[in-house]
Protein backbone atom coordinates (compact mmCIF):
# COMPACT_ATOMS: atom_id res chain seq x y z
CA UNK A 1 0.00 0.00 0.00
CA UNK A 2 1.34 3.31 -0.76
CA UNK A 3 1.45 6.33 2.03
CA UNK A 4 0.67 9.25 -0.67
CA UNK A 5 -0.42 8.65 -4.07
CA UNK A 6 -1.42 11.57 -6.50
CA UNK A 7 -3.21 11.05 -10.21
CA UNK A 8 -2.95 13.68 -12.67
CA UNK A 9 -2.62 16.27 -9.61
CA UNK A 10 -3.27 19.66 -10.96
CA UNK A 11 -3.44 23.20 -9.37
CA UNK A 12 -4.27 26.31 -10.72
CA UNK A 13 -4.30 29.97 -8.77
CA UNK A 14 -6.95 32.67 -9.79
CA UNK A 15 -4.89 35.38 -9.75
CA UNK A 16 -7.38 38.10 -10.17
CA UNK A 17 -9.89 39.18 -13.21
CA UNK A 18 -7.81 40.08 -16.19
CA UNK A 19 -4.64 38.31 -14.77
CA UNK A 20 -5.38 34.88 -15.81
CA UNK A 21 -4.54 31.82 -13.38
CA UNK A 22 -1.07 30.91 -12.01
CA UNK A 23 -0.40 26.81 -12.66
CA UNK A 24 1.24 26.00 -9.31
CA UNK A 25 0.97 22.36 -9.94
CA UNK A 26 0.17 20.13 -13.30
CA UNK A 27 -0.49 16.54 -13.75
CA UNK A 28 1.60 15.06 -10.45
CA UNK A 29 1.71 11.40 -10.68
CA UNK A 30 3.40 10.60 -7.31
CA UNK A 31 3.71 7.89 -5.38
CA UNK A 32 5.80 7.59 -2.06
CA UNK A 33 5.71 3.98 -0.39
CA UNK A 34 5.18 2.87 2.86
CA UNK A 35 7.74 3.32 4.57
CA UNK A 36 10.38 4.68 2.83
CA UNK A 37 11.66 8.18 3.28
CA UNK A 38 10.49 11.09 0.28
CA UNK A 39 12.60 14.13 -0.74
CA UNK A 40 10.70 16.40 -2.66
CA UNK A 41 13.11 18.99 -3.62
CA UNK A 42 13.08 22.03 -6.44
CA UNK A 43 13.29 25.87 -6.09
CA UNK A 44 11.23 28.72 -4.44
CA UNK A 45 7.59 28.36 -6.41
CA UNK A 46 8.50 25.46 -7.69
CA UNK A 47 4.93 23.60 -6.09
CA UNK A 48 6.41 21.92 -3.15
CA UNK A 49 4.24 23.55 -0.58
CA UNK A 50 1.17 23.29 -3.02
CA UNK A 51 1.56 19.43 -3.65
CA UNK A 52 1.62 19.06 0.40
CA UNK A 53 -1.39 21.25 0.97
CA UNK A 54 -2.87 19.18 -1.67
CA UNK A 55 -2.46 16.17 -0.02
CA UNK A 56 -3.51 17.52 3.58
CA UNK A 57 -6.90 19.05 1.72
CA UNK A 58 -6.13 22.05 2.85
CA UNK A 59 -6.39 23.13 -0.31
CA UNK A 60 -8.77 21.81 -3.26
CA UNK A 61 -6.77 20.53 -6.49
CA UNK A 62 -8.13 21.82 -9.82
CA UNK A 63 -7.79 18.40 -11.63
CA UNK A 64 -6.66 14.87 -10.03
CA UNK A 65 -6.74 13.06 -6.92
CA UNK A 66 -4.59 11.92 -3.95
CA UNK A 67 -5.17 9.37 -1.28
CA UNK A 68 -2.77 8.71 1.99
CA UNK A 69 -2.68 5.14 2.86
CA UNK A 70 -5.67 4.18 0.01
CA UNK A 71 -7.72 7.45 1.74
CA UNK A 72 -8.88 9.64 -0.78
CA UNK A 73 -7.76 13.41 0.96
CA UNK A 74 -10.79 15.22 0.99
CA UNK A 75 -12.01 12.64 3.68
CA UNK A 76 -11.24 13.62 7.14
CA UNK A 77 -10.02 9.69 7.96
CA UNK A 78 -7.06 10.06 5.18
CA UNK A 79 -5.60 12.82 8.79
CA UNK A 80 -5.52 10.09 10.96
CA UNK A 81 -2.22 9.34 10.97
CA UNK A 82 -0.89 11.85 9.67
CA UNK A 83 1.63 14.53 11.28
CA UNK A 84 2.19 18.06 9.56
CA UNK A 85 4.79 20.67 10.42
CA UNK A 86 4.14 23.65 7.55
CA UNK A 87 7.09 25.93 6.75
CA UNK A 88 7.94 28.82 9.06
CA UNK A 89 5.00 27.26 11.26
CA UNK A 90 3.45 30.26 13.85
CA UNK A 91 1.45 28.46 16.44
CA UNK A 92 -0.69 30.13 19.18
CA UNK A 93 1.41 32.79 20.88
CA UNK A 94 0.07 33.21 23.88
CA UNK A 95 0.07 29.28 24.68
CA UNK A 96 3.03 27.45 26.48
CA UNK A 97 4.77 24.64 25.12
CA UNK A 98 2.73 22.17 27.14
CA UNK A 99 -0.12 23.63 26.46
CA UNK A 100 0.10 23.78 22.54
CA UNK A 101 1.06 20.27 23.09
CA UNK A 102 -1.86 19.34 24.64
CA UNK A 103 -4.27 21.40 22.36
CA UNK A 104 -3.25 19.45 19.15
CA UNK A 105 -3.17 15.89 21.43
CA UNK A 106 -6.79 16.53 22.22
CA UNK A 107 -7.27 17.31 18.52
CA UNK A 108 -6.11 14.09 17.48
CA UNK A 109 -8.42 12.44 20.11
CA UNK A 110 -5.98 12.07 22.83
CA UNK A 111 -6.45 12.94 26.78
CA UNK A 112 -5.78 12.39 30.71
CA UNK A 113 -2.36 11.55 32.14
CA UNK A 114 -0.96 9.37 28.84
CA UNK A 115 -1.07 12.45 26.97
CA UNK A 116 0.28 14.22 29.68
CA UNK A 117 2.88 11.73 29.08
CA UNK A 118 3.36 12.41 26.01
CA UNK A 119 3.72 15.55 25.89
CA UNK A 120 6.68 15.12 28.32
CA UNK A 121 8.33 12.58 25.94
CA UNK A 122 8.06 15.20 23.18
CA UNK A 123 9.28 18.27 25.16
CA UNK A 124 12.25 16.52 25.73
CA UNK A 125 12.62 14.55 22.43
CA UNK A 126 12.78 18.36 21.02
CA UNK A 127 14.78 19.87 24.04
CA UNK A 128 12.05 22.64 25.21
CA UNK A 129 11.50 21.40 28.19
CA UNK A 130 12.85 23.96 30.15
CA UNK A 131 10.76 26.10 28.21
CA UNK A 132 7.59 23.88 28.39
CA UNK A 133 5.68 26.86 30.50
CA UNK A 134 6.66 29.96 28.28
CA UNK A 135 4.56 31.24 25.95
CA UNK A 136 5.15 30.64 22.23
CA UNK A 137 5.56 34.68 21.54
CA UNK A 138 8.76 34.13 23.28
CA UNK A 139 10.44 31.36 21.63
CA UNK A 140 12.95 31.62 18.68
CA UNK A 141 12.34 30.52 15.39
CA UNK A 142 14.99 27.56 15.79
CA UNK A 143 12.26 26.88 19.09
CA UNK A 144 9.21 27.38 17.19
CA UNK A 145 10.39 24.84 14.89
CA UNK A 146 10.56 22.53 17.64
CA UNK A 147 7.60 23.05 18.81
CA UNK A 148 6.27 22.13 15.46
CA UNK A 149 7.89 18.47 15.16
CA UNK A 150 6.43 17.72 18.32
CA UNK A 151 3.18 18.24 17.22
CA UNK A 152 3.14 17.02 14.52
CA UNK A 153 4.54 13.49 16.40
CA UNK A 154 1.75 14.18 19.23
CA UNK A 155 -0.19 11.22 18.19
CA UNK A 156 2.84 8.76 16.84
CA UNK A 157 1.72 8.88 13.09
CA UNK A 158 2.77 6.97 10.52
CA UNK A 159 3.13 9.05 7.83
CA UNK A 160 5.01 12.43 8.65
CA UNK A 161 4.86 15.35 5.83
CA UNK A 162 7.87 18.38 6.29
CA UNK A 163 7.94 21.39 4.85
CA UNK A 164 11.43 23.08 5.47
CA UNK A 165 12.05 21.62 9.18
CA UNK A 166 15.15 22.44 9.19
CA UNK A 167 14.25 26.41 8.34
CA UNK A 168 15.67 28.55 11.25
CA UNK A 169 17.18 25.78 12.89
CA UNK A 170 21.10 25.67 13.89
CA UNK A 171 23.66 23.17 12.88
CA UNK A 172 23.31 20.95 16.08
CA UNK A 173 18.99 21.18 15.45
CA UNK A 174 19.74 20.76 11.82
CA UNK A 175 21.55 17.43 12.87
CA UNK A 176 19.71 16.00 14.94
CA UNK A 177 16.61 16.92 12.79
CA UNK A 178 18.27 14.13 10.29
CA UNK A 179 19.12 11.95 13.03
CA UNK A 180 15.01 11.82 14.15
CA UNK A 181 13.84 11.71 10.28
CA UNK A 182 16.60 8.49 10.54
CA UNK A 183 15.08 6.98 13.78
CA UNK A 184 11.63 7.23 12.45
CA UNK A 185 12.39 5.41 9.08
CA UNK A 186 14.17 2.57 11.33
CA UNK A 187 10.92 2.68 12.75
CA UNK A 188 8.66 2.05 9.72
CA UNK A 189 7.55 5.41 9.49
CA UNK A 190 6.56 7.35 6.08
CA UNK A 191 8.29 11.04 5.71
CA UNK A 192 7.73 13.27 3.21
CA UNK A 193 10.41 16.01 2.94
CA UNK A 194 10.70 19.07 1.11
CA UNK A 195 14.05 21.10 1.66
CA UNK A 196 16.23 23.07 -0.04
CA UNK A 197 18.76 21.36 1.65
CA UNK A 198 20.21 19.02 -0.73
CA UNK A 199 22.87 17.36 1.35
CA UNK A 200 20.58 16.88 3.60
CA UNK A 201 17.81 15.15 1.60
CA UNK A 202 20.84 12.92 -0.04
CA UNK A 203 21.88 11.88 3.71
CA UNK A 204 18.11 10.76 4.73
CA UNK A 205 16.02 10.28 1.70
CA UNK A 206 15.51 7.01 -0.01
CA UNK A 207 13.92 8.54 -2.71
CA UNK A 208 13.77 11.65 -4.29
CA UNK A 209 11.47 13.98 -7.32
CA UNK A 210 12.74 17.25 -8.57
CA UNK A 211 10.04 20.04 -9.05
CA UNK A 212 10.17 22.60 -11.19
CA UNK A 213 7.52 25.13 -12.03
CA UNK A 214 4.81 22.67 -10.73
CA UNK A 215 6.17 19.86 -13.32
CA UNK A 216 8.02 16.42 -12.37
CA UNK A 217 11.44 16.59 -14.31
CA UNK A 218 13.54 13.99 -12.24
CA UNK A 219 12.51 10.98 -9.99
CA UNK A 220 14.04 8.18 -8.37
CA UNK A 221 16.27 6.39 -6.37
CA UNK A 222 18.72 9.01 -4.35
CA UNK A 223 22.02 6.39 -4.86
CA UNK A 224 21.26 5.47 -8.70
CA UNK A 225 20.57 9.07 -9.75
CA UNK A 226 23.81 10.40 -7.95
CA UNK A 227 26.32 7.92 -8.69
CA UNK A 228 28.44 7.72 -11.94
CA UNK A 229 28.76 4.68 -12.98
CA UNK A 230 31.54 5.76 -15.89
CA UNK A 231 33.89 7.41 -12.55
CA UNK A 232 35.36 5.80 -9.76
CA UNK A 233 36.67 7.59 -6.48
CA UNK A 234 39.09 4.96 -4.65
CA UNK A 235 40.48 6.93 -1.55
CA UNK A 236 44.21 5.72 -0.32
CA UNK A 237 46.01 6.89 3.09
CA UNK A 238 50.33 7.26 3.83
CA UNK A 239 50.58 6.26 -0.21
CA UNK A 240 54.23 7.19 -1.06
CA UNK A 241 54.72 9.57 -4.06
CA UNK A 242 56.77 6.95 -5.63
CA UNK A 243 53.46 4.66 -5.18
CA UNK A 244 51.43 7.31 -6.48
CA UNK A 245 53.47 7.42 -9.65
CA UNK A 246 53.05 3.61 -10.12
CA UNK A 247 49.53 3.54 -9.61
CA UNK A 248 48.82 6.77 -12.17
CA UNK A 249 51.55 5.21 -14.95
CA UNK A 250 48.84 1.74 -14.39
CA UNK A 251 45.84 3.65 -14.62
CA UNK A 252 47.01 5.04 -18.00
CA UNK A 253 48.15 1.49 -18.97
CA UNK A 254 44.80 0.53 -18.90
CA UNK A 255 43.51 2.99 -21.35
CA UNK A 256 41.55 5.18 -18.91
CA UNK A 257 42.63 8.48 -17.72
CA UNK A 258 42.52 10.63 -14.31
CA UNK A 259 40.03 13.25 -14.01
CA UNK A 260 41.22 14.42 -10.95
CA UNK A 261 43.85 13.56 -7.65
CA UNK A 262 43.06 15.65 -4.52
CA UNK A 263 43.02 15.24 -0.74
CA UNK A 264 39.05 14.94 0.32
CA UNK A 265 37.28 17.33 2.56
CA UNK A 266 35.80 17.18 5.49
CA UNK A 267 32.12 18.91 5.59
CA UNK A 268 31.65 22.18 7.05
CA UNK A 269 28.72 21.01 8.95
CA UNK A 270 31.44 17.93 10.50
CA UNK A 271 33.63 20.62 11.05
CA UNK A 272 31.59 22.72 13.23
CA UNK A 273 30.22 19.77 15.05
CA UNK A 274 33.45 18.25 15.59
CA UNK A 275 34.71 21.64 17.01
CA UNK A 276 31.90 21.92 19.64
CA UNK A 277 32.03 18.51 20.94
CA UNK A 278 36.21 19.12 22.01
CA UNK A 279 34.58 22.52 23.58
CA UNK A 280 35.31 21.59 27.30
CA UNK A 281 32.38 23.63 28.19
CA UNK A 282 29.66 21.23 26.30
CA UNK A 283 27.38 22.13 23.35
CA UNK A 284 25.68 25.22 23.12
CA UNK A 285 21.70 24.92 23.65
CA UNK A 286 18.47 26.88 22.89
CA UNK A 287 16.21 27.25 25.32
CA UNK B 1 18.54 16.81 24.49
CA UNK B 2 22.00 15.99 24.53
CA UNK B 3 23.18 13.06 22.76
CA UNK B 4 20.62 13.28 19.70
CA UNK B 5 16.87 12.60 20.11
CA UNK B 6 15.30 9.92 20.99
CA UNK B 7 11.74 8.87 20.41
CA UNK B 8 9.66 7.08 23.07
CA UNK B 9 6.34 6.32 21.96
CA UNK B 10 4.94 4.47 24.82
CA UNK B 11 2.77 6.72 25.77
CA UNK B 12 2.04 7.52 22.20
CA UNK B 13 0.93 3.97 21.51
CA UNK B 14 -1.55 3.38 24.30
CA UNK B 15 -2.83 7.32 23.91
CA UNK B 16 -3.22 7.40 20.44
CA UNK B 17 -6.42 6.83 18.93
CA UNK B 18 -6.29 3.32 17.70
CA UNK B 19 -6.26 2.56 13.83
CA UNK B 20 -9.13 -0.14 13.90
CA UNK B 21 -11.21 2.87 14.39
CA UNK B 22 -10.75 4.76 10.86
CA UNK B 23 -14.35 6.23 11.10
CA UNK B 24 -14.09 9.99 11.92
CA UNK B 25 -17.54 11.41 13.60
CA UNK B 26 -18.47 14.55 14.49
CA UNK B 27 -16.78 14.86 17.38
CA UNK B 28 -18.17 18.15 20.21
CA UNK B 29 -15.05 17.51 22.02
CA UNK B 30 -13.06 19.24 19.07
CA UNK B 31 -15.25 21.72 18.78
CA UNK B 32 -14.80 22.49 22.89
CA UNK B 33 -10.95 22.01 22.70
CA UNK B 34 -11.03 24.95 19.61
CA UNK B 35 -13.75 26.99 21.76
CA UNK B 36 -11.63 26.69 25.27
CA UNK B 37 -8.08 27.41 22.98
CA UNK B 38 -9.89 30.22 21.19
CA UNK B 39 -10.99 31.78 25.06
CA UNK B 40 -7.63 31.27 25.83
CA UNK B 41 -6.06 33.06 23.44
CA UNK B 42 -8.51 36.04 23.46
CA UNK B 43 -8.00 36.28 27.54
CA UNK B 44 -4.66 36.45 27.26
CA UNK B 45 -4.66 39.41 25.01
CA UNK B 46 -3.98 42.77 26.64
CA UNK B 47 -6.27 44.36 24.62
CA UNK B 48 -8.99 42.12 25.76
CA UNK B 49 -7.96 42.79 29.80
CA UNK B 50 -8.26 46.64 28.95
CA UNK B 51 -11.56 46.67 27.66
CA UNK B 52 -13.11 44.47 30.24
CA UNK B 53 -11.16 46.73 33.45
CA UNK B 54 -12.79 49.59 31.81
CA UNK B 55 -15.70 48.26 31.67
CA UNK B 56 -16.01 47.05 35.54
CA UNK B 57 -14.40 50.59 36.19
CA UNK B 58 -17.15 52.54 34.80
CA UNK B 59 -19.68 50.44 36.31
CA UNK B 60 -18.59 50.37 39.77
CA UNK B 61 -17.86 54.09 38.69
CA UNK B 62 -21.88 54.24 38.62
CA UNK B 63 -22.14 54.77 42.32
CA UNK B 64 -20.58 57.99 41.87
CA UNK B 65 -22.62 59.63 38.95
CA UNK B 66 -25.83 58.35 41.17
CA UNK B 67 -24.98 60.56 43.86
CA UNK B 68 -26.11 63.80 42.26
CA UNK B 69 -29.92 62.80 42.24
CA UNK B 70 -31.70 62.97 44.71
CA UNK B 71 -34.93 60.98 45.14
CA UNK B 72 -33.81 56.73 45.93
CA UNK B 73 -35.44 55.74 42.61
CA UNK B 74 -33.80 58.29 40.18
CA UNK B 75 -30.43 57.24 41.66
CA UNK B 76 -30.94 53.24 41.06
CA UNK B 77 -32.27 54.49 37.63
CA UNK B 78 -28.84 56.10 37.02
CA UNK B 79 -27.03 53.50 37.91
CA UNK B 80 -29.24 50.82 36.22
CA UNK B 81 -29.19 52.77 32.93
CA UNK B 82 -25.34 53.50 33.74
CA UNK B 83 -24.19 49.95 33.87
CA UNK B 84 -26.64 47.92 31.19
CA UNK B 85 -25.02 50.68 28.47
CA UNK B 86 -21.53 50.16 29.85
CA UNK B 87 -22.35 46.54 29.84
CA UNK B 88 -23.91 46.93 26.06
CA UNK B 89 -20.52 48.91 24.40
CA UNK B 90 -17.99 47.12 26.52
CA UNK B 91 -19.17 43.57 25.12
CA UNK B 92 -20.19 45.12 21.56
CA UNK B 93 -16.44 46.04 21.43
CA UNK B 94 -14.77 42.74 22.84
CA UNK B 95 -17.05 41.10 20.08
CA UNK B 96 -16.09 43.13 17.33
CA UNK B 97 -11.86 43.18 18.67
CA UNK B 98 -12.36 39.53 19.89
CA UNK B 99 -13.96 38.41 16.31
CA UNK B 100 -12.61 40.76 13.72
CA UNK B 101 -9.39 38.74 13.15
CA UNK B 102 -10.76 35.30 14.01
CA UNK B 103 -10.20 33.87 11.18
CA UNK B 104 -7.82 36.00 9.17
CA UNK B 105 -4.99 35.52 11.32
CA UNK B 106 -5.55 31.89 11.41
CA UNK B 107 -4.80 32.00 7.77
CA UNK B 108 -1.90 34.53 7.84
CA UNK B 109 -0.25 32.75 10.62
CA UNK B 110 -1.15 29.39 9.25
CA UNK B 111 -2.24 28.14 12.69
CA UNK B 112 -5.30 26.96 10.71
CA UNK B 113 -2.86 24.57 8.65
CA UNK B 114 -2.08 22.96 11.60
CA UNK B 115 -5.28 22.15 12.70
CA UNK B 116 -6.76 21.34 9.51
CA UNK B 117 -3.76 18.90 9.03
CA UNK B 118 -5.47 16.58 12.00
CA UNK B 119 -8.63 14.24 11.45
CA UNK B 120 -10.68 17.87 12.45
CA UNK B 121 -13.27 18.75 10.05
CA UNK B 122 -13.28 22.65 8.21
CA UNK B 123 -17.39 23.34 10.08
CA UNK B 124 -15.51 21.74 13.78
CA UNK B 125 -13.24 24.19 13.62
CA UNK B 126 -15.66 27.11 12.54
CA UNK B 127 -17.73 26.06 15.22
CA UNK B 128 -15.18 25.74 17.78
CA UNK B 129 -14.23 29.30 16.99
CA UNK B 130 -17.61 31.21 17.48
CA UNK B 131 -18.27 28.64 20.38
CA UNK B 132 -15.01 30.34 21.58
CA UNK B 133 -16.21 33.94 20.85
CA UNK B 134 -18.92 33.34 22.59
CA UNK B 135 -17.62 32.21 25.43
CA UNK B 136 -15.62 34.96 25.53
CA UNK B 137 -18.56 37.35 25.40
CA UNK B 138 -20.83 35.07 28.18
CA UNK B 139 -17.29 35.44 30.27
CA UNK B 140 -17.34 39.13 30.03
CA UNK B 141 -20.97 39.61 30.15
CA UNK B 142 -20.56 37.82 33.70
CA UNK B 143 -17.76 39.58 35.08
CA UNK B 144 -19.14 42.82 34.17
CA UNK B 145 -22.76 41.25 35.81
CA UNK B 146 -21.14 40.50 39.03
CA UNK B 147 -19.99 43.90 39.26
CA UNK B 148 -23.57 45.57 38.25
CA UNK B 149 -25.13 43.39 40.96
CA UNK B 150 -22.28 44.54 43.27
CA UNK B 151 -22.37 47.99 42.91
CA UNK B 152 -26.40 47.63 43.24
CA UNK B 153 -25.99 45.60 46.23
CA UNK B 154 -23.51 48.50 47.96
CA UNK B 155 -26.51 51.12 46.87
CA UNK B 156 -28.94 48.91 48.31
CA UNK B 157 -27.27 48.83 51.78
CA UNK B 158 -26.18 52.33 51.95
CA UNK B 159 -29.79 53.33 51.16
CA UNK B 160 -30.87 50.83 53.75
CA UNK B 161 -28.67 51.86 56.34
CA UNK B 162 -29.69 55.80 55.75
CA UNK B 163 -33.49 55.58 55.93
CA UNK B 164 -32.43 53.23 59.18
CA UNK B 165 -30.26 56.23 60.29
CA UNK B 166 -33.10 58.67 59.64
CA UNK B 167 -36.34 56.93 60.96
CA UNK B 168 -33.87 55.52 64.01
CA UNK B 169 -33.13 59.34 64.65
CA UNK B 170 -36.86 60.12 64.32
CA UNK B 171 -37.59 58.18 67.47
CA UNK B 172 -34.50 59.01 69.13
CA UNK B 173 -35.93 62.55 69.06
CA UNK B 174 -39.80 61.57 70.02
CA UNK B 175 -38.23 59.70 73.19
CA UNK B 176 -36.53 62.30 74.28
CA UNK B 177 -39.61 64.95 73.99
CA UNK B 178 -41.67 62.28 75.81
CA UNK B 179 -38.89 61.95 78.18
CA UNK B 180 -39.11 65.55 79.07
CA UNK B 181 -42.81 65.89 79.00
CA UNK B 182 -42.38 63.42 81.75
CA UNK B 183 -40.22 65.10 83.72
CA UNK B 184 -42.57 68.14 82.92
CA UNK B 185 -45.27 66.28 84.37
CA UNK B 186 -43.49 64.93 87.34
CA UNK B 187 -42.13 68.14 88.24
CA UNK B 188 -45.95 69.63 87.78
CA UNK B 189 -47.67 67.19 89.78
CA UNK B 190 -44.93 67.48 92.58
CA UNK B 191 -47.40 67.98 96.12
CA UNK B 192 -45.93 68.35 99.32
CA UNK B 193 -49.41 67.32 100.01
CA UNK B 194 -49.62 64.25 98.23
CA UNK B 195 -45.94 63.51 99.94
CA UNK B 196 -47.22 63.88 103.49
CA UNK B 197 -50.53 61.57 102.63
CA UNK B 198 -48.03 59.13 101.25
CA UNK B 199 -45.70 59.57 104.14
CA UNK B 200 -49.12 59.17 106.67
CA UNK B 201 -49.85 56.24 105.19
CA UNK B 202 -46.47 54.57 105.53
CA UNK B 203 -46.73 55.96 109.04
CA UNK B 204 -49.81 54.13 109.65
CA UNK B 205 -48.62 51.30 107.84
CA UNK B 206 -45.67 50.13 109.33
CA UNK B 207 -45.68 51.93 112.86
CA UNK B 208 -42.90 54.59 112.37
CA UNK B 209 -43.56 57.43 114.02
CA UNK B 210 -42.15 60.16 111.52
CA UNK B 211 -44.84 62.51 111.70
CA UNK B 212 -43.18 63.43 114.80
CA UNK B 213 -40.84 64.85 112.79
CA UNK B 214 -40.36 68.21 113.21
CA UNK B 215 -41.15 70.72 110.28
CA UNK B 216 -43.70 67.84 108.51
Amino acid sequence: MDAIRTEQLTKKYDLGWRKGRLLALENLNLRVHEGEVYGLLGPNGSGKSTTLKLILDLISPTEGSAWLFDVPCNKVESRLHVGFLPENPYFYRYLTGAETLEFYGKLCGMGGALLKKRIEELLDLVGLTRARDRQLSGYSKGMLQRIGLAQALIHDPKLLLLDEPTAGVDPIGSKDIRDLILRLKGMGKTVLLSSHLLAQVQDVCDRIGVLNLGQMILEGDVKSLISDQRRLSITVQDLPDAARARVEEAVRAAGASIVSVEHPQTTLESLFLDALKKDERGMGHHD
Amino acid sequence: MNGGWDIMTEAAAVAAPSASHERVGFSLKRINVIGVNTLTEAVRQKVFIFLLVIGLVFIALAIFFSQYNLGEQEQMKVIKDTCLGVISVISTLIAIVGTAQLLPSEVENRTIYTILAKPVRRFEFLLGKFYGSVLLLVLSMVAMSLMFGAVLWIKEQGMIRELSQTYLGETHAATEQANQQIQQIKVATFDLNLLKAVLVDLDYSVGLDILDVPGL
